[in-house]
């Protein structure tokens, strides 16, 4: 759903297009206009604002829009969750366009939440840092093991916590695409894409899907020191 | 720690916020208080609930360089606690350079990448059905999510 909002945000004046059924059609724009009624089942898309000084509120929006993370694995879970992927694009995306949303499927028992940035990519961010990879899903597991393309061996932990926490603490599944590669995992698995001459991202996405409610978690056993 | 009777509270709850975590967040934190000349400060994380892992790093890297000011913090909450203790153990971890998973599934035919040794790859064309006794989430069948994340080149 980012990603064809992203698309029709850059493309809906100049296309033409077959309009979906009602339904579909309805909910996309219902989510496009980011309200939010008490008791959906999406929480509509928030956009990142560009000055970093502004992304606090959209933290607190989405405490707010998320009843403080309570069925996410509790308030200290869910506020690492949106920190860690929020930090990591203002510090290495150059994002033009982010944004997050969440949906939950009620009958399934799950809820996704997705945050999607336009930026340079994981692989072109490692890149730029001199180091070269066969796959890009390569730069994508490494990012997720904790190496950072920043200088600095004390960083890339936070995501590699965060992915402890959300995959073994709470027994989640996490998809992650950015230009060519793409990896899922979940505990004990692992599986890396390569979608290089079929399918390119510009940009990266993040897709956490958790169980709903998801029971709160100390979350401290799960971050690296 | 400069020899000074002026004393300055920052409440990080207007400060900054009341869930701490964006590195940005402590480096804006700090230029402020590098601002502040022949004062010391006292940053109050009163309300304050969790602080994360980077914005924690990042508020213990820029205290370390403080120079200017002698800097204490209080009524920290239990949560916030916690995480600056995780952060001030951190035990340098052996960084995982270039790890190559045993498989990479590619999406443009029905092959497989299998790693055999370092720099050495061999190509293996498989069946659908080989694949699919794999894994519910596999080459060749992608389920509708996966479908919707990647666009069309």
């Amino acid at each position: 759903m980012l990603l064809l909002a992203d698309f029709l945000r850059d493309n809906k004046i100049s296309m033409k297009y077959i309009s979906p059924p009602p339904s579909i059609q309805n909910y996309i724009s219902t989510v496009m206009k980011k309200s939010y009624s008490e008791g959906a089942t999406y929480m509509p898309i928030i956009d990142l604002p560009q000055d970093k000084n502004q992304a606090n509120k959209i933290i607190d929006i989405l405490q707010n829009l998320h009843n403080n993370g309570k069925d996410y694995g509790g308030r200290n879970a869910f506020t690492y969750l949106i920190g860690e992927l929020i930090d990591n694009i203002y510090q290495h995306s150059e994002f033009s366009n982010a944004s997050v949303m969440a949906q939950r499927c009620g009958k399934r028992g799950f809820v996704e939440i997705t945050i999607f940035d336009d930026g340079i990519s994981i692989p072109t961010c490692f890149e730029k840092g001199g180091h070269r990879f066969t796959y890009d899903c390569y730069a994508i597991v490494d990012a997720l093991h904790g190496k950072s393309t920043k200088y600095d061996v004390e960083r890339g932990h936070g995501l590699r916590s965060l992915v402890n926490l959300y995959i073994e603490g709470i027994g989640g599944e996490l998809l992650l695409v950015s230009r060519n590669g793409a990896v899922y995992k979940k505990k004990s698995e692992e599986k890396c894409y390569n979608t290089e001459g079929t399918y390119e991202l510009s940009g990266t996405l993040v897709s956490i899907r958790i169980q709903y409610p998801a029971p709160v978690v100390d979350i401290y056993g799960y971050i690296e020191g | 720690m400069p020899a000074s009777d002026d004393v300055k509270t920052i409440r990080m709850k207007d400060v900054v916020a009341q869930n701490l975590a964006l590195r940005h967040s402590a480096d804006r934190l700090f230029d402020c208080i590098d601002l502040l000349k022949n004062t010391n400060v006292i940053i109050d994380f009163h309300d304050v609930h969790t602080a994360s892992r980077s914005f924690m790093h990042q508020f213990l890297r820029r205290l370390e360089r403080v120079n200017n000011h002698n800097i204490d913090y209080i009524n920290m909450s239990e949560n916030v606690k916690r995480m600056l203790d995780i952060v001030k153990s951190h035990k340098k971890t052996p960084m995982i350079v270039n790890p190559k998973p045993k498989r990479v599934i590619r999406l443009d035919s029905d092959t497989s990448i299998h790693n055999v040794g370092e720099g050495n790859f061999s190509i293996q064309k498989m069946d659908v059905s080989s694949l699919a006794s794999l894994g519910s989430f596999e080459m060749r069948s992608l389920t509708s999510r996966e479908e919707n994340i990647f666009r069309k080149r």
